[in-house]
Parts: C-alpha cells; structure tokens; sequence
C-alpha cells in the first residue's frame, strides 16, 4: 500500500480498527481474546491474520499481511545485526513488536476501561478507537490518547497514533492533490483532488496544506568568526565546496534538507487508496 | 603568484574561524603521512589535508549545542598571495552532522523519475472481492 501522506488511516490500518472495535457480543468476545493473547506474547502477524475480517470495497495489499508485518515491520527488532536496521525501516533499530504490542495492549485497555493487566472480562465500557499511522518520525513510538465525552459505555474516545520512521518502501506526495491514482483508475492522478465541501460525513481525514513543497538545498555563506550571514545560495549551480573565498569566509551547508512550501493553501480529503478514511468502514456505527 | 610558506598556518587559522566557538576544545590536527609533507602543492596553489576534532559544547548554525564528540575531515587548496588569497575548501559536513545527530534520510520524494516504481507497487494493491 502506498503512504503517499505524512498521516495514514486507510485499509491496513482498517483491519486494526475492526479488530479494537467490536460490532456486537461475539466480536466483543474476540476482543478480549485478542488483548489476553496479546498480553501472553502471541506473535502479532499471526494475531493480525487471525482477526483480519474482510471489508468489501476497500483496496488490501495482495501481498499476505503476515509476511508484510514479519518482514517489513518488524524484521529481527532489536535483535538484528549490529548497524542494520529493523524491517524496512531507515536508520532505525528497535523492538517494533514490543512497541506496537504495548501500544495495543493499552489502546485496548482505555478503550475498555480495564486498569493495566486486569482481567478483560472487567470492562466497563467499549470507546471506539481511532488508529493512525504517522510516518516519517526519528524512531518507533506509539501514542495513546482518550477523551470522556458522557457515563455512557461508548461515551468517549481514544486516538492510537502509530509513529514511525521512514520506510524504505514508500515515497511522499509533493503535491498533495495529486495522490498516487489507484490500481483500477490509473489517469486519476491526472486531475486534482476536489475540495471537500461536505462536513457532515460520518467520518473523515482532511489534510490543509500548501499546494505543492518543493525540496531544496541551501549553503549559508558567512563570516565564520561571529557567523553573521552574508547571502543564502541555494542550488546545484551555486552550492559548492570548491568556491574560492576569503579567510575566514565560509559556505557552511543547512545540515538538513529544506521544504520551501509553494502556492495556494488548499484542503484536500486524501482517498482511501492513498491512506485516507473511508466512510465505507465497516466499523461506523 | 608563490603560495606563502605558512601555508599551513593559514588554514589553520581559517578552519578555527568556523569551528572554534561550537567546539571550544577542537583541535586541528594535520594527518600523517601529510604531516611533514604540507603544504603539497606547487608554486600556484597549496593543499592542506586536516582534521578537526571537538566537543559540541557551543551553538553551530542553527544546531544547538548537543554535548557529543565530533571527528571530521577536510581539505583546503590555497591559491593567491597576500591580500588576495583564496581558500577553497572541501568538508566533509556529511560525517559532522550525521556525528552530531541529525537525521540525514528521508523518504524520497515523489517525482517523475519515481512514478515507474509507484505504478508497479500499485500493481500490487487491488480491491478484494
């Protein structure tokens, strides 16, 4: 699946959702499966396997989900050869399953009001969870946040943000009302995303952004001893090491890349193919 | 138009003009087997291969001081005399910032040269029945 945005929901993150947010009793039973499996170490790919439900309409990897999560994700974590990184991840090294595996577990314990390592069958409530994925982060974190909105048992809310590095796989949207098209629509990607208009949707994710960001590179030159800046050079043309200068002139490179953001600002609604929320879900009341 | 023969003295001067205040502690070093031999060059230009090694103790650029031990390299070639010498100088900025912590990698952005490869990942995505 491609992240062409910063921010994802979309289908893989779908089956997450489905799995935190049962439907009726026998779902409800499931969940608390999953968090006492979860809790005794059950290896996630085979959990995500087990409790994936299909959704019709919404675009899944064909590649089985198994191997993405145990090859992709979380590779040998922690436990990988010195110097190389974990899964498909770049410049990164980490217990990915022993974060997504913790950031689960308490996702699903606020979400069921089960203080930390109580019994699951002690729920008092089933906030509906919300999952995102954010890409790119320096390292591996899950974020877990909530909200009481009444006493009722669905009278809330809880926000499970996946935050990671960058993936070796993906690549960013510089212009984001032109997402990658889908598989079945190849010429959309000719025409640029509509404006979302319509706030009343059961759900939604709307990005608001500049129309396009350009990568840039830039060397400051200036005078080294107190590091007053004499100009700004930006490109290939000007940038470089072999400019003859004074003493004690420098062109000293930004250390890192720069994003000039360019044009209008524009609010798009990302499709679901490319990571966006879908108000086909199955998981909607 | 000879170099001047201090021509190692001169860079020195120069690299710490930049260096210094981010690296209190820093230390050029001129490496062997150059040591000896520097300047190299002849009567129009003197190239000085150096090292500056140092703790990150004050700000440098925009970075802010993060206490970590940084080793570079860098190479400076001289050319003109007196009041008209120039510096031309090659650093290896990459090793300092990725040393001081910065990351370096982002995902590549989309461009026309990556459109190819999205179209064959995209293969791979499709609605299940």
């Amino acid at each position: 699946m491609p992240m062409p945005y910063t921010l994802t929901r979309g289908p893989l993150l779908t089956l997450v959702e489905n799995a935190l947010n049962p439907q009726n009793p026998a779902e409800e039973d499931r969940r608390e499966v999953l968090l006492t499996e979860l809790r005794q170490g059950t290896s996630l790919p085979d959990l995500v396997t087990a409790v994936q439900q299909p959704f019709a309409g919404l675009a899944v990897p064909k590649a089985p989900l198994h191997q993405r999560l145990r090859d992709d994700w979380i590779g040998q974590g922690a436990n990988g050869p010195p110097s190389e990184p974990t899964g498909y991840w770049v410049g990164y090294q980490g217990d990915v399953e022993g974060v997504l595996r913790q950031g689960l577990i308490r996702t699903l314990e606020v979400s069921m009001g089960v203080s930390h390592d109580a019994p699951p069958d002690t729920a008092t409530r089933s906030w509906p969870v919300q999952v995102h994925w954010k890409c790119p982060n320096p390292w591996f974190e899950v974020w877990v946040s909530w909200r009481r909105h009444d006493d009722t048992p669905r009278g809330g809310q809880v926000d499970m943000l996946i935050a990671t590095p960058p993936d070796k796989a993906n690549r960013l949207t510089t212009r984001p009302q032109f997402p990658p098209a889908a598989a079945d629509r190849a010429a959309s990607a000719l025409n640029p995303l509509p404006e979302p208009t319509d706030a009343t949707d059961s759900q939604g994710m709307w990005l608001v952004a500049h129309e396009h960001h350009r990568l840039d590179v830039a060397d400051e030159r200036v005078v080294a001893r107190g590091g007053r800046r004499l100009d700004i050079q930006t490109g290939r043309v000007n940038t470089g090491g072999l400019q003859p200068l004074p003493a004690g002139e420098w062109l000293v490179p930004t250390p890192s890349t720069m994003w000039v953001d360019e044009g209008e600002v524009i609010t798009v609604e990302p499709p679901s193919h490319a990571g966006g929320a879908d108000t086909r879900r199955n998981n909607l009341p | 138009m000879p170099v001047p023969e201090n021509a190692v003295e001169l860079v020195q001067e120069d690299v710490e003009s930049v260096f210094r205040e981010a690296f209190p502690d820093g230390t050029f070093e001129v490496p062997q087997p150059f040591d000896e031999l520097a300047p190299i060059g002849s009567d129009d230009v003197a190239v000085v291969p150096w090292y500056w090694r140092g703790t990150h103790t004050g700000d440098f650029r925009e970075v802010r001081r993060t206490g970590l031990p940084v080793e570079f390299a860098g190479t400076t070639f001289l050319t003109g005399s007196g009041d008209d010498l120039r510096f031309h100088r090659i650093v290896d900025w990459h090793s300092l910032y990725r040393q001081l912590g910065l990351m370096m990698v982002c995902r590549r952005p989309r461009t026309a040269e990556t459109e190819e490869a999205d179209d064959a990942d995209l293969a791979a995505v499709q609605p299940e029945a």
